[in-house]
């Protein structure tokens, strides 16, 4: 509590990633202070902001250590707490930081609690915290599946196959943990290297083992192809992984976070959804009805009699017929017709 | 099998790249374009002139013409192949593939004879006979004496000859041996043994007394010496329904899709009757269903992989060349039938799934529509498949359809097949009633 004096207060003008670009301090009489912020030359606080106003709001602090803020007439009002406030007369600020225009603006007093001195040499990895350990448990499930991956096509040499598919994941992985590591470096100043990877292998294996459950149960109970599976399982894993990056490498808004999170997947996942769709559906060669097979012990529906899949079949070539009349042949326009 | 299909078009489309041995093949109507030139034709090609051959051909030379076809205005020809006068009046024999660009598109292609002396002149369509590969033309401007047609089909080692324009290196004589019907095809047709190349298509294959006995078709490229004729008879029936009643061109379309459904119809309708069966591990699956069905067996005797496969691959070769890209009225179908004793049931399930690919034959945008799917597991005779089949329907012919299908057992753990069965321009109904006795056929007798 003595990072501050208690007879005055700090206001600290931020930067894009919150880190004190000036910093001001202002007296505190019988615990109470005032300072301006704005754009003229009245302002206490001077700030280069097109948005701002020339004065355009009062932070008070009182002698309880409550900042207030009064907005003395801006067109654009204040953020808040995340809420813009027009016209606001005393608004009790919440946390820190505020802003105006497009500048934030941090204001400290002697209630603020600061985090404890960090030991030197903590930059070293803490592989027994929870991410830690959730990591390491990661990495080895994710390592663990490469191998499986290579032994269950059963090659002729299974450990070269496993140690290639071992070292291709773990390089991989490596890259993607290592670029969002350093966007967090440039971001947040710090590596977060386990939360990063923690997240990277839980996400992976957790996309691998439901799409392989998924492709087991479709097995068991002989359900209906489901082409699209793979890619919504892939749009899912990209978004949580983006979330959870985008959250550990930033001080991004969690709701832009979790908007950026739905929108970037489901725009490239959707692109080439309807990208590949429509080309399989003008492809008159498509068919695309690989099986999965496993073990006849894990089937759990009996076969249908071959009269319903004969009844079913005899549709078809009405399906084919309407599927042929909606895709045009490309030189339908100039063919002679074999038939006129 | 698709690839087969593939093959054959390939062969129309392209002499290079043709790997592998024993593709039947209809001789293409040699394109310009890819004709090497003379001093790198294939060794072989009509070399052996023995004076019997000199005297037959200075007697039929002016019997014969090189057909070319030429695309729009082009004066560079665009397909070639042989014809040969068999009535008076510029009636000529040739092949149905020779002239089935311009009959479909007549608009886009137009047809020019050319004697051996140079002569050239128009051509036109008077009958097809696209199950033999045949048709009659009627040449302006040129009525030399007709060939005698000999309807008998010669016996087994009795000489022959085949005359034509191969690879447009000039008219050609080639000597071999007649031996008799090819047993077991579906369409009739002479074997003959003596060299016919591209470009003699429609040529005249003649007895030593200089009747013809047969029209050159097709060959086995890759192979030596064993090509086939269709016989004369054939000719002889198309000629007088020339004769009777000679068609407009619009009438040969009709005429030749007409065909095409009657010989697909003619297909399915042969394949009744109880199919014999092989039994291989323990699978009973239908093998060479009927006498024109080709079937070869493989597996590897000293295998190394740890699964052992054997491969049933049967095919009708029965399909008729209609255009480029366009075949209909065949069949096709290969079992792959897998065992181990070396994998867990885990694994070797994954190696079965790698033949769960149900891929059916190339086709073309321009002639058929997308396939309709219909999948689901279905109980057959003592185990359990995953049975899928697809259908896609012709453009331009009517009730004729593709059907791919494929099946997997799902019973055992340690064996298994996969069954991809494909039928080419065959009426829905008909085909599917045969898929259905096909997989009917399949047992399970461990």
């Amino acid at each position: 509590m003595d990072a501050v004096r208690p007879d005055s207060f700090l206001v600290e003008v931020l930067d894009h990633h919150g880190r004190a670009q000036t910093r001001l301090r202002f007296p505190l009489v019988e615990g109470r202070g005032e300072a301006t912020v704005g754009r003229g030359l009245a302002a206490d606080v001077l700030i280069d902001d097109a948005h701002a106003a020339a004065v355009h709001v009062r932070i008070a602090v009182d002698d309880t250590g409550a900042v207030r803020l009064s907005d003395l007439g801006s067109l654009n009002g204040l953020v808040v707490g995340g809420k813009r406030e027009h016209g606001a007369t005393e608004a009790l600020l919440t946390g820190e930081v505020f802003q105006i225009g497009r500048t934030r603006l941090r204001v400290r007093t002697a209630s603020e609690k600061l985090p404890a001195e960090k030991p030197e040499g903590s930059a070293r990895l803490e592989l027994a915290s929870a991410s830690g350990r959730l990591a390491l448990a990661g990495a080895g499930a994710f390592l663990l599946y490469g191998a499986y991956a290579a032994w269950v096509e059963a090659p002729r040499d299974v450990a070269s196959s496993m140690v290639t598919h071992v070292a291709f994941s773990a390089g991989a992985a490596a890259i993607w943990i290592t670029a969002w590591a350093l966007l967090a470096r440039m971001l947040t100043g710090e590596w977060r290297w386990l939360r990063q990877a923690a997240l990277f292998f839980g996400v992976m294996v957790a996309i691998g083992v439901i799409e392989n459950l998924l492709e087991i149960a479709a097995f068991a109970w002989s359900l209906p192809p489901w082409p699209s599976r793979e890619l919504l399982l892939g749009v899912l894993g990209f978004g949580a992984l983006l979330f959870g990056h985008l959250s550990i490498a930033s001080h991004l808004a969690a709701r832009h976070a979790v908007i950026l999170a739905a929108v970037l997947p489901l725009l490239v996942g959707g692109t080439s959804l309807w990208v590949q769709s429509r080309s399989d559906a003008r492809n008159v060669n498509h068919i695309g009805m690989d099986e999965r097979i496993y073990p006849g012990a894990l089937r759990l529906r009996a076969g249908k009699p071959l009269d319903t899949f004969f009844a079913n079949a005899a549709t078809l070539s009405q399906q084919a017929e309407a599927r042929r009349k909606e895709v045009p042949a490309d030189d339908d326009a100039d063919e002679i017709d074999l038939l006129d | 099998m698709s690839f087969l299909r593939c093959f054959q078009i390939g062969l129309f489309t392209s002499w290079a790249g043709l790997a592998g041995a024993g593709a039947w093949a209809q001789l293409p109507p040699q394109a310009q374009s890819q004709s090497p030139p003379p001093g790198l034709a294939p060794e072989g090609v009509g070399l052996v002139v023995s004076e019997a051959a000199r005297d037959l051909l200075s007697r039929v030379r002016p019997a014969v013409v090189q057909i070319k076809g030429f695309f729009g205005g082009n004066t560079s020809q665009a397909f070639h192949g042989t014809g040969f006068a068999v009535a008076p009046g510029g009636l000529f024999v040739t092949n149905y593939h020779v002239v089935a660009e311009q009959v479909t598109y007549p608009d886009k292609y137009r047809l020019e004879y050319r004697t051996p002396e140079g002569a050239t002149g128009k051509i036109e369509v008077l009958a097809v006979d696209v199950r033999h590969d045949l048709a009659v033309v009627r040449t302006e401007g040129f009525a030399p004496l007709p060939l005698r047609l000999d309807a008998r089909v010669p016996d087994k080692g009795s000489r022959a000859f085949s005359i034509g324009f191969p690879l447009d290196v000039g008219l050609t004589i080639t000597e071999g041996v007649s031996n008799g019907r090819v047993e077991d095809s579906f369409d009739p047709r002479i074997h003959y043994s003596g060299a016919i190349n591209g470009g003699m298509s429609g040529g005249p294959a003649l007895n030593a007394r200089g009747e013809v006995i047969g029209v050159n078709v097709s060959g086995y490229r890759f192979q030596q010496l064993v090509s086939f004729l269709v016989p004369a008879a054939h000719a002889r029936q198309l000629l007088d329904r020339a004769l009777a009643a000679p068609a407009p061109s619009q009438q040969l379309k009709r005429d030749a899709v007409a065909q095409l459904q009657a010989h697909a119809a003619a297909l399915v309708g042969a394949l009744v009757g109880e199919f014999p069966t092989q039994r291989v591990a323990g699978y009973v699956l239908p093998a060479k269903i009927t006498p024109f069905v080709d079937c070869s067996a493989s597996g590897d005797p000293a295998p190394q992989s740890p699964v052992q496969t054997v491969t049933i691959k049967c095919s009708a070769k029965a399909g008729l060349y209609v255009q480029q890209g366009l075949y209909t009225g065949d069949l096709s179908y290969a079992h792959y039938v897998l065992s181990t004793d070396k994998l867990d049931g885990w694994r070797f399930a994954r190696k079965l799934s790698g033949y769960s690919s149900a891929k059916g034959a190339f086709g073309s945008r321009r002639h058929v529509g997308p396939f309709a799917c219909e999948k689901s597991v279905v109980k057959l005779k003592g185990f359990d498949a995953s049975l899928l089949v697809c259908a896609r329907n012709y453009r331009r012919l009517e009730g004729l359809s593709d059907l791919t299908v494929r099946v997997i057992s799902l019973n055992h753990g340690l064996q298994g097949f996969a069954s991809h069965l494909d039928m080419y321009g065959v009426d829905y109904a008909a085909g599917l009633a045969f898929v259905r006795r096909f997989v009917e056929a399949m047992e399970w007798t461990p």
